[in-house]
């Protein structure tokens, strides 16, 4: 399967430049490298212009309501855990609405796959300040002088510190590594972080793509790298600033939420034949 | 002839064992012929406070209770204050005396007072809730009630042979022991029969709850609120036999996402809360109804605004559910009046949900979703699944592209779910064209805007027409001709027929019009029925008229009086009664 097979006919409305177009071509390539049944994977977004990812590649997919794409994932997964299940949007929709959600769905292991599109900004609302944006940032809502008061969210901190199972970082600006990356989280059995770095070329003019540039750096690069070693991984993740290191900090083979349900052992809730169900033993009980 | 009732009423603390003293007493009495209606009345706690449990038996169904007891049986001082008012002349008053002084100024004249030391039957180190087989065992001897049906009882309830056996044995001495002290044998009021129907003791959240497995309901999802919560728990205990997954959510927003998800996925599913859980599901509602995603969900009324009565009953969210979520979109909300209607209806909706592609809300309250009463079994023999129009690959033409929200004439287009060849798309929270796809702002779709949202809701309300003979959305009780109807709705309906039944019985006839669907309005049905009624009584559970105000709003018609009740408790067929006379008068 290639890339383009899973394009549909609608032009993404993204600005020129976004960085949502390198992390859709990077999901497709993933996609495509895996050589991913489509018409057995879903896709769950929030909402947002990175969520917006839904409207354009065609699996099957549901765009649900702003912050809610990891229970409606959960939900697809359970019903019919035999589809490859992604939940994707941005870090506005997933961190700030959404993060009750990430903090459980990540300590239940459910094997899902979860994406976020990190442009420290909301974009489609114009841009206000978002969780993860920088101390001092000026946005509408957090204006000079003041700017950010407010210390941003490390997403991979948190995702390794709330029982992910597999958590990367990635930069839209090195597509092979974010591509690579994004194939083996899909693959890897459990909840998968990627916290993916994008610039927003109309509302962030300070994290730009030349910012990133000059400051991510691989962690394979990095003394004590240990992707087995949750506590080496913490230390690295908490490195933020002229240093921001980027790939795969954390892997761990847990028992996912969904095979340790004896009910899923077989066929998925989906399979399951309704016509002819008998309660009689439990009326009986009743008795 | 009238119906001949027998009441009791168990009170103490919570960990008592009060309720299970009431429902084995009801399921005795089940088993032999009589029938039975148990009342559970619990603050917000989990030990202390006051429980009480109301077991009202009789010779023919009942569908009600009522409160002047027979028999009051006190683990408590509490107890005895809080219901030695509503005891009959004549009476039993059972009560352990190690914690229950009693005032004899305050029983009514001729009662039997009977004090019993309940811990000296208890065995050492055997655990205070063993008072409940104290207080069964006099019971039987004091009323004359079978002592074997207890010992029967006891059996199914415990399961531990040791605990079940200490429990036996308590009965049958404590049976023995009392025996001695009275001057002749009782016998019990109401005639007990072998053999007889068999009946369960189920209460309206099992009532769902089995509706729901037997409608192939393979996923749940929820948050713990009382009092909607017991659906889950049953769902839990039972439905893993069934296949069933129950997912605990971190909150009712994650719940009903996780509904909608595994719904969209092909699964039916359900998730039950209460007023304050349902309100944070509302912008999820609007996502089912907008993506056309079948879920059903159960708000198991208590008293509000806010935490309001956790334990307590209501019927003040019905404006709420009818209209809750911000647009506007047809959603079904049915209110079963028993626990009969509770099964049957919560089948039919997972069938009409999935038919009519929208969200259903079961709307109950906690006296209907708590209360247990005598019911014959279900008959399933002729509930038959409807999934409603989903997409075949067969049938789609070659080079023509599967659309989810295709518009036809109906308003309802296939569906197909993830994992089925050909029938990917998208399924979607935006207001959107026949293909899903977003139509604001997109160059496909920008310039015909207006004509796409148009067609849009315009496809969402096609589908009323055939929704409105499709539900029995009113219920028609008594005689064409009546003086007086009541129009209600939900757990009244039970007073309601008894009330009725009375007042037929001293020569007044009225009629009852149930509103069993509630949304869509049946508003041609309404005005139909409204033509034949001479004076109406509007009956509900809350403070401002809500169906009034909904039967108004589509018909124009506002009833001649109203009923209003919202101090937290059921009401009870003679204050209906006392109702319909003073309207008459």
């Amino acid at each position: 399967m290639a890339a383009h097979d899973m394009n549909l006919p609608y032009v993404p409305t993204w600005c020129p430049g976004c960085g949502n177009f390198g992390i859709f071509n990077a999901l497709k390539k993933a996609m495509a490298m895996l050589n991913l049944d489509l018409e057995q994977t879903v896709l769950a977004t929030g909402i947002g212009c990175s969520s917006k990812i839904g409207q354009y590649l065609n699996t099957y997919r549901i765009e649900t309501l702003h912050g809610r794409s990891l229970p409606v994932a959960t939900g697809v997964k359970l019903a019919n855990h035999k589809l490859t299940v992604i939940a994707e949007g941005g870090e506005g929709d997933g961190m700030g609405l959404g993060m009750g959600h990430f903090v459980h769905t990540a300590r239940r292991n459910l094997d899902l796959t979860y994406f976020i599109h990190n442009n420290q900004i909301y974009g489609l609302t114009k841009g206000q300040t978002s969780p993860t944006s920088d101390l001092g940032m000026i946005t509408k809502f957090t204006p000079a002088p003041l700017g950010n008061i407010e210390q941003p969210i490390n997403i991979v901190k948190m995702a390794l510190s709330i029982g992910a199972t597999f958590v990367a970082r990635a930069s839209v600006a090195n597509s092979v590594q974010l591509a690579n990356l994004m194939a083996e989280a899909i693959q890897h059995p459990g909840f998968a972080v990627i916290d993916i770095l994008q610039p927003c070329v109309s509302f962030n003019s300070v994290n730009t793509y030349q910012w990133y540039k000059e400051r991510v750096k691989p962690l394979e690069e990095m003394e004590s790298y240990n992707p087995d070693d949750l506590e080496a991984a913490l230390a690295l993740a908490s490195l933020w600033g002229d240093q921001i290191p980027i790939g795969l900090f954390y892997r761990k083979i847990r028992p996912t939420y969904n095979g340790s349900i004896e009910q899923l052992a077989q066929e998925a809730l989906v399979e399951q034949d309704i016509t002819q169900i008998d309660i009689g033993k439990l009326m009986n009980s009743l008795c | 002839m009238n119906k001949r009732y027998y009441t009791c009423l168990f009170g103490g603390e919570a960990g008592c064992g009060v309720m299970s003293t009431g429902s084995m007493i009801a399921k005795g009495a089940n088993r032999r012929g009589l029938w039975s209606f148990v009342v559970n009345e619990y603050p917000s706690l989990i030990k202390g406070g006051l429980n009480s449990c109301l077991t009202r038996l009789s010779e023919q169904a009942v569908t009600a209770y009522e409160e002047p007891l027979d028999f009051l049986g006190l683990f408590s001082q509490q107890a005895f204050e809080g219901y030695v008012d509503q005891l009959r002349p004549g009476g039993i008053v059972l009560y352990d005396s190690a914690n229950v002084t009693v005032d004899e100024s305050k029983v009514p004249p001729g009662t039997l007072l009977y004090p019993l030391s309940f811990t000296s039957y208890i065995p050492s180190g055997g655990a205070k809730i063993m008072g409940n087989s104290v207080m069964l065992g006099a019971f039987s001897a004091l009323t004359g009630y079978p002592l074997e049906a207890l010992i029967e009882v006891s059996k199914d309830e415990f399961h531990n042979k040791k605990t079940q056996e200490q429990n036996i044995s308590i009965l049958k001495e404590v049976y023995a022991d009392v025996l001695t002290t009275l001057a002749t044998n009782n016998v019990f009021p109401l005639k007990f029969q072998q053999n007889s129907l068999a009946k369960m003791l189920i209460n309206g959240n099992e009532a769902i709850s089995l509706g729901a497995i037997k409608a192939g309901c393979k996923f749940s999802a929820g948050y713990p609120m009382t009092p909607g919560s017991s659906v889950l728990s049953y769902l839990v205990d039972y439905g893993k036999d069934y296949g069933l997954v129950f997912k605990q959510a971190e909150d009712e927003i994650a719940a009903i996402n996780m509904l909608i998800g595994a719904s969209f996925t092909g699964v039916r599913s359900i998730g039950s809360t209460s007023g304050g859980g349902f309100a944070l599901m509302v912008e999820a509602l609007g996502f089912a109804a907008q993506g056309e995603v079948p879920i059903v969900m159960v708000n198991a009324q208590r008293g509000g605004p806010s935490t309001g009565l956790p334990t307590r009953t209501a019927q003040g969210d019905l404006g709420f559910v009818v209209h809750a979520s911000q647009g506007e979109f047809p959603r079904i909300v049915v209110a079963p009046g028993d626990v009969e209607e509770c099964f049957y209806e919560t089948f039919r909706v997972f069938n009409l949900a999935d038919k009519y592609q929208m969200p259903c809300i079961i709307l109950t309250d906690k006296f209907l979703a708590d209360s247990s009463v005598a019911q014959a079994l279900f008959a399933t023999e002729e509930l038959v699944i409807d999934r409603g129009k989903q997409f075949v690959p067969q049938e789609q033409g070659a080079n023509e592209p599967y659309l989810r929200y295709k518009i036809t004439p109906d308003g309802i287009s296939p569906r197909a779910i993830p994992g089925q060849s050909g029938g990917r798309h998208i399924a979607t929270s935006y207001t959107h064209g026949e293909d899903g796809f977003y139509s604001s702002g997109n160059h496909e779709y920008g310039l015909q805007e207006p004509s796409i949202v148009v067609a849009g809701m315009d496809k969402l309300y096609n589908k009323l027409p055939a929704m409105e003979k499709d539900m029995p959305s009113i219920k028609f009780y008594g005689p064409a001709d009546a003086e007086l109807t009541i129009i209600a709705w939900g757990s009244t309906k039970g007073a309601i027929l008894e009330a009725m039944e009375q007042a037929q019985q001293q020569g007044i006839a009225v009629n009852f019009l149930q509103v069993l669907y509630i949304s869509p309005f049946p508003t041609a049905d309404m005005e139909a029925r409204l033509k034949n009624v001479k004076k109406t009584l509007l009956i509900e559970g809350n403070k401002t008229a809500q169906l009034g105000m909904i039967i108004r709003a589509n018909t124009g018609y506002k009833p001649d009086h109203c009923y209003l009740k919202y101090d937290s408790r059921p009401f009870v067929p003679s204050g209906i009664l006392a109702k319909i006379k003073e309207v008459l008068s």
